[in-house]
């Protein structure tokens, strides 16, 4: 008869259920004073999608896709997850079994084939659990990386966990040597250890220490878990939480402030809505996004870890009041955060990192009205002159040279182009613009401009926390488009794109919106164009966090590069997911001197060692970047180019 | 020092601004309405600004905005109002667009006396007539002292005055105490113009502005065309342009515009500078010191 007696050696088990009730009553003490913290935000305007969020939760929770982008940690993490989630499930298993089957029913659930495999499984997945563990404290004493926040509990966890493996380990191999190891090729680590026990105890002295490991076995593992509010464990509810109000979508969504006509709820501004509240706990201070981050590397700038726990004990302390949230340390730097969404793209329990950064820049913009002062005239001009140059309206039409493409303004007919303040301004990206005209020119492809009827797509408010401006410039913006009966955009710039695409929607601008690398890559799909491979350089491509890391779109620009480039085409160490931002977005590039100039040096740097002769990008923005860091560095031997400039036809 | 709420008015004059220097209609010659850009002048932000933060510094103060301008310029003054007026009068009526400082001033004053305020705010001159005499026009028919370009204020101790710091031409800064009621023109000092906040935004945007015109202000149209009359506008230049060189059609056109850049003084090389400003700092140095402006330390 294959079983076993529950509690064999265990004289009186009221101790166990009293110990539990402490423990359980600890743990939801803790959970409730969190569930009260949630509770001070506003809950999510939006529902969120219940079968997509029970997907997400299925491949972050159980295959643990983001954990396993470091390969190490990942499958540290992996083992310790499985390994403890079985572990509790045999546990829960084996309760019901004792105090529900048993007595209600008179059903003998572990018993006989079922059993072996039940010890089986449990033996084996406590075993990776005792395996993640010892990796977990391997990395963590022998090779940790740096970072800003380490605290202490995180070790002790750690410890407490690896006795609680080792005790239930040793009481399963003692009962086994006890009761003459009924069933022992089913519990293999029972097994091995029965040998050194045998050796070290005679029987009498066995039964008496089995008792007082499954004692200590029991104290520990209930200790763990009455500590899981209190420490970082407790990210394996509160990411439950997190997944299930989560919103797919492209990464950096920012919550809506205004409900159509114009209302705002008055405290809109002053409180943290409840999932970033949520995301605040699920944080495990785990690195990765500190470890990315283009502000933070190699400096003590900005992280968006520490922001994270600043905040916390910040909005906890003032009852979720951002407007009282302290002005130094890490929280003082959101205005340096480039919004290009590295730190969203590593984090393992997928935070909502830019929304909580530009959550708290429109409290400080909208709400406190004390902010960076260079945003000032920024936001002037973006009033007055509807572009962030404050150059006016009339002199959109001015990058325009060729007689054909000044034809196509304000047509209506065919597809928009959208060029975007820093094509139709700056100097160096207005070519990016002449260069997209002429090659639609050349191919025929019916579109129009809008020229002075072209304003600034909001982007840039809406980043910096001045959503006011932003909705007007959005209305203003739809107006136009419905004015022309605009169906199909096409932008020149990839914050463009975004904005139009994803932020319009609010605002009832549902347009088909696509970048130009998308349209040309369309077009070589079909057949409809050719380039000839006639550039002989060695060439890399750069990607844009808004093209990249907001929309995936890492394959149509490579494949482009590969119909023109004869040369060689390089990766950079730092590519697609992991690229490093320019230093030009969500405000950067108007906010000279705080972060900007400090990241596209060590950027080209990086593309210098690589011997690549020419940068090609697909964001204006880049392209000023990279060409202000040649400049400044004074590199004769690279160039940054906009991928449509090599495919001008003329050339 | 009155027990009641101090009053605090502002001048404030809304310009127009072409967006481009070449906000012509390319066929009619005439200002294209779209280049037109409607902001309050700067000199009087700075003023509002000045007149916001001695609010601040005490408990009971009201300030009351001024502004000479048709009503389509209304939605542009609320922005403004936004920074923190209390309350706002905007005077207007046919035949307002041609009148000349005096005429503005008379029309102000005759609406700031119903007012009776301690204190008046004016910028020093407006961006587009740049004529810096309103604020003094206005200080003589309200019968009042007037401090011209003040950069900074603050409440004297014992009340009923202020301490006004001016900053004069080259020597240095001027201390000044004056007794309310006064009459301060602003000179852009350090006092940034703050940003209104979204609450106050959305406030002015609903809130009613009080609105006078000729009959209401029972403005004796004699009188007024008496003043408007007294400096009269009659005509306006363009200066001459200057004759502007331009290079032959044959050569190549990079060197056309190395020339056009260059002034046609082609002999004269230019040399252009550009980076982040600390190389942009070493390459004007290096460049001095190549030129023989500068003497580098080591020759002494």
């Amino acid at each position: 008869m294959e079983g076993r007696e529950i509690f064999w050696n265990i004289r009186d088990a009221t101790g166990m259920y009293l110990l539990t009730l402490v423990a359980l009553l600890i743990f939801f003490y803790g959970l409730h004073s969190h569930w009260r913290f949630w509770k001070k935000g506003d809950r999510r305007l939006e529902k969120p999608p219940i079968l997509a969020a029970l997907k997400a939760l299925a491949s972050q929770a159980f295959f643990q896709r983001r954990i396993l982008q470091e390969t190490y940690s990942g499958i540290m993490h992996l083992f310790i997850f499985w390994g403890c989630f079985v572990l509790l499930a045999g546990t829960i298993l084996l309760a019901v079994h004792y105090d529900l089957l048993r007595p209600l029913f008179g059903l003998a659930l572990l018993h006989g084939s079922f059993y072996l495999i039940y010890s089986l499984i449990l033996d084996l997945f406590g075993f990776t659990a005792l395996l993640g563990t010892g990796m977990a404290l391997v990395r963590r004493y022998f090779f940790h990386k740096k970072q800003t926040i380490k605290q202490w509990t995180d070790g002790m966890m750690l410890w407490i966990l690896l006795l609680v493996l080792i005790t239930g380990f040793s009481v399963e191999s003692m009962r086994m040597i006890a009761t003459g190891m009924a069933s022992e090729w089913w519990s293999p680590i029972g097994l091995f250890l029965a040998g050194p026990f045998r050796a070290l105890f005679g029987i009498d002295s066995l039964i008496q220490a089995h008792a007082i490991l499954w004692w200590g076995h029991l104290v520990l593992a209930l200790f763990l878990i009455a500590l899981i509010p209190y420490t970082k464990l407790f990210h394996m509810v509160s990411a439950l939480f997190l997944m299930l109000s989560r919103i797919p979508g492209p990464k950096g969504r920012l919550e809506p402030v205004f409900s159509e006509p114009l209302q705002v709820k008055p405290d809109r501004l002053i409180r943290f809505p409840r999932h970033y509240l949520i995301g605040l706990d699920a944080c495990t201070r785990c690195g990765r996004c500190e470890e990315i981050c283009p502000i933070h590397a190699g400096r003590e700038g900005f992280s968006p870890m520490k922001m994270n726990e600043e905040l916390k004990g910040d909005l906890r302390e003032s009852d979720n009041n951002m407007s009282t949230v302290r002005e130094t340390g890490t929280i003082g730097k959101v205005w340096e955060c480039l919004t290009c969404g590295a730190c969203e793209e590593s984090c393992p329990v997928s935070l909502e990192l830019i929304g909580k950064i530009v959550e708290l820049r429109r409290n400080r913009v909208m709400a406190v009205a004390h902010f960076p002062t260079e945003m000032k005239p920024i936001f002037r001009k973006l009033e007055t002159f509807r572009d962030p140059w404050g150059m006016g309206t009339f002199f959109r039409e001015d990058w325009i040279i060729e007689e054909a493409a000044r034809r196509r303004l304000r047509t209506g007919r065919g597809l928009l182009v959208w060029i975007g303040c820093q094509s139709t301004f700056h100097e160096r990206s207005k070519r990016v613009a002449w260069s997209f005209v002429n090659l639609l020119d050349a191919l025929n492809v019916e579109y129009f401009l809008l020229g002075n009827e072209e304003m600034c797509c909001g982007d840039l408010a809406r980043r910096t926390g001045n959503e006011y401006l932003c909705r007007s410039l959005i209305l203003k913006n739809i107006e136009t488009f419905q004015k022309y009966g605009v169906k199909k955009i096409v932008t020149l710039c990839p914050h463009c794109f975004h904005s139009l695409k994803e932020e319009y929607t609010q605002w009832g601008g549902g347009f088909e919106v696509i970048h130009y690398t998308g349209l040309i890559a369309d077009l070589i799909r079909e057949g409809k164009v050719t380039f000839n491979n006639h550039l002989d350089r060695t060439v890399t491509y750069h990607d844009s966090c808004y093209l990249g890391r907001y929309h995936g779109q890492y394959d149509d620009p490579r494949s482009i590069l590969k119909t023109i480039v004869k040369g060689e085409i390089l990766e950079l160490e730092k590519n697609k997911t992991s690229s490093l931002c320019c230093g030009a977005g969500g405000g950067g590039f108007w906010l000279r001197g705080n972060a900007a100039e400090k990241i596209n040096g060590p950027r080209l740097d990086e593309i210098k060692e690589k011997k690549v002769q020419l940068i090609c990008t697909s964001c204006p923005y880049c392209l000023v970047m990279f060409d202000e860091a040649i400049r400044n560095k004074e590199a004769k031997d690279v160039a940054a180019m906009d991928l449509i400039e090599l495919l001008n036809p003329s050339r | 020092m009155k027990q009641d709420a101090l009053k605090i008015v502002v001048c404030l004059k809304l310009i127009r601004q072409l967006s481009s220097d070449r906000g012509f209609d390319a066929v009619t010659r005439v200002v294209n309405p779209e280049s037109v850009v409607t902001m309050l002048n700067p000199g009087d932000e700075y003023a509002l600004e000045m007149a916001l933060s001695l609010k601040e510094k005490i408990s009971h103060a009201e300030i009351i905005a001024i502004s000479l301008s048709p009503a389509e310029d209304e939605a542009v003054l609320r922005r403004y109002l936004a920074m923190g007026v209390d309350h706002a009068i905007r005077i207007w009526d046919e035949g307002f667009d041609a009148l000349n400082a005096q005429a503005v001033a008379f029309l102000l004053s005759e609406c700031i006396r119903r007012v009776e305020p301690d204190v008046i705010f004016c910028g020093t001159k407006a961006l587009d007539t740049n004529g810096n005499e309103t604020g003094g026009y206005l200080a003589e028919f309200l019968h009042l002292p007037q401090v011209p370009g003040v950069t900074s204020v603050e409440f004297s101790q014992e009340g009923r005055g202020l301490f006004c710091r001016r900053q004069v031409e080259t020597i240095g800064c001027e201390l000044v105490k004056a007794s309310w009621p006064v009459l301060l023109s602003v000179d852009t000092g350090d006092n940034e113009p703050r940003y209104p906040d979204l609450f106050s935004t959305l406030f002015w945007l609903e809130k009613k502005i009080e609105t006078f015109d000729k009959a209401s202000l029972k403005i004796d149209d004699n009188r007024l065309n008496e003043w408007n009359s007294m400096v009269r506008f009659l005509d306006w230049n363009r200066p001459k342009p200057e004759k502007i060189f331009t290079p032959k059609d044959e050569l190549p056109p990079e060197e056309r515009i190395r020339l056009i850049v260059s002034g046609g003084m082609d002999k004269r090389k230019t040399e252009f500078i550009d980076g982040e400003t600390k190389v942009v700092a070493s390459r004007v140095v290096d460049l001095l010191a190549r030129k023989k402006f500068l003497k580098t330390s080591g020759e002494g």
